[in-house]
């Protein structure tokens, strides 16, 4: 009866496997299934998400020694400049943003009453840092590399990964996005309570959104350089690891649902959705 | 025996909607009242900025880059706050709408969503790409993204980010409808979003341009950005008492 009435949330079902019904009581995080779906694409793009962030961090990484190298001008760092090396990282980062929309849309829609306040906020603070990075890294992708292949120069300064960093566009465009990707963590990371793995859960998005902070904050007060490069290391390790936790939080959700509702069968469940 | 067993469900599931609503409300209430606050303030030190530290009359690059002083670019810093609070805000009024209502609210979201990304990515470029370039005296190719140039990019973005803010205040505007202070919000919102504009249109048509020279050479648009921070403030206010009001009554119940 009650799993009938899941036409979009979790239902509550017993305090088995440690899920949190809307009164604040344990209960089992039986999925209706609209939830279903938010949670089986949920974890895919959270997947997709971390698989990313290593690619990226590990490309970035390696493209380092250019991005620190003194400045010798234009032409010197047109010269220098490799495509392939350059779209390595480009590419990843552009493919974040549309991962990382996903994975918090998939977690409004998976969200229940109690918690839809906090998803809401957290999705309309992840639209804005989605669309500037992704355009950011778009620019990134085209306009840069094409533009030095044809050797052409011309209002390029301001738009490229080089000394006056982070005082550029590209500084600039990333501050506003971390920023509002930070204030998505921040406020997503509200969703979680419960058992051992949500408040992990909890912890791991604030500890993300904390760190991705920092990329806001210090274009504005320039903030040590130790703790700006502890900080990177730290976003390295939370930016893969806290979509990786929530892949596993949704995978196990998925799992402690019935075979009715995965799609295994044809249960009373999806007799009513298709009825209503 | 097993329609009582169904009978006492419902009432289980009925209780648990319940409690699941008072604990959504409440989050609502803190949220709204302290975002309506934070929206007011920002309003008022953005006006208070703006009028401190105008930004000077647009007479080449050379010419602004010479007369140029950061605390011009002081007004942007309760601009750029204004947006993610006003976004707080919007949410929080949309969680609070009637079903009927709930999709103006909505529209009304996505409005705002659009303005605060345009907006912070303007304020920001200025504040942390143009101001250093300005003032390590590299700025000189830079004119297009000047704040004072009326031709110029930043203008352009300014514009178009508060059209879909003032869009979304009007959606959101019919969301309330009943009590006096609900009417208040929904006729402060109306001067925030076109109805400075038309306020602005009248005064400099009505008023000698001695008593309007103050306000700036731009004529209307000094004059209804001015009302527009005035009515935007107010709206704040109103929201942030109309958010405590339903926190209020819900603790007297």
């Amino acid at each position: 009866m009650a799993l009938m009435r899941a036409g979009r949330q979790r239902v509550s079902a017993g305090p088995k496997d440690g899920g949190h019904g809307p009164t604040g009581q344990p209960a089992a995080a039986l999925l209706g299934p609209a939830a279903l779906t938010a949670a089986s694409v949920g974890m895919w793009s959270a997947v997709l998400l971390a698989i990313l962030n290593v690619w990226f961090w590990v490309a970035f990484i390696l493209y380092e020694p250019a991005l620190q190298a003194p400045w010798r001008g234009m032409g010197a760092y047109m010269a220098m400049f490799i495509p392939a090396r350059y779209l390595a990282w480009a590419v990843p980062a552009f493919l974040i943003a549309p991962a990382f929309l996903i994975m918090i849309a998939c977690l409004h829609a998976w969200a229940n009453e109690v918690q839809r306040t906090w998803s809401l906020l957290a999705l309309v603070f992840a639209l804005p840092g989605a669309t500037l990075m992704a355009a950011l890294y778009y620019i990134q992708m085209t306009v840069v590399p094409v533009n030095f292949s044809h050797g052409l120069t011309d209002g390029l300064r301001l738009w490229i990964y080089a000394p006056p960093y982070p005082f550029t566009f590209p500084g600039a465009l990333e501050g506003v996005g971390y920023g509002f990707e930070a204030g998505a963590f921040l406020l997503a990371a509200q969703i979680f309570e419960g058992d051992r793995l949500q408040l992990c859960l909890r912890w791991a998005f604030r500890a993300t959104g904390l760190s991705a902070l920092v990329a806001f904050i210090d274009p504005v007060i320039r903030l040590p350089v130790p703790l700006v490069l502890a900080d990177g290391a730290l976003a390295l390790i939370l930016l893969s690891a806290a979509p990786l936790l929530l892949a596993a939080f949704w995978r196990r959700t998925i799992g402690s649902s019935p075979a009715a509702l995965r799609g295994r069968g044809a249960g009373p469940v999806q007799g009513s959705r298709r009825s209503g | 025996m097993m329609a009582q067993a169904a009978a006492k469900s419902q009432q289980v599931i009925a209780a648990s909607e319940g409690g699941a609503r008072t604990t959504a409300s409440r989050l609502r209430g803190q949220l709204g009242f302290w975002s309506g606050l934070l929206t007011a303030v920002c309003a008022l030190g953005f006006l208070t900025g703006s009028l401190a530290y105008p930004t000077p009359a647009w007479r080449g690059m050379g010419a602004y880059i010479a007369s140029f002083d950061s605390s011009q670019m002081l007004w942007m810093i309760p601009a750029l706050v204004l947006a993610p609070s006003f976004l707080v805000l919007m949410v929080c009024v949309h969680a609070g709408a009637t079903d009927e209502r709930k999709l103006l609210a909505e529209i009304a979201v996505v409005f705002a969503t659009v303005y605060a990304t345009l907006a912070t990515t303007n304020y920001f470029i200025q504040l942390i790409a143009v101001r250093p370039s300005i003032l390590s005296g590299s700025a000189q190719g830079l004119a297009f993204l000047s704040m004072a140039n009326p031709n110029g990019l930043f203008i352009a973005l300014e514009g178009l980010g508060y059209l879909f803010q003032e869009i979304g205040m009007l959606f959101v505007a019919f969301v309330f409808v009943g009590s006096r202070l609900k009417w208040s919000i929904r006729w402060s919102l109306f001067g925030a979003s076109f109805g400075c504009w038309l306020i602005a249109g009248i005064l400099v048509l009505a008023l000698p341009r001695s008593l309007l020279s103050g306000l700036g050479s731009l004529g209307v648009v000094s004059v209804g950005t001015d009302l527009w921070a005035i009515f935007t403030a107010l709206a704040g206010i109103l929201l942030a008492v109309h958010f405590r009001k339903q926190g209020m009554a819900r603790q007297g119940t």
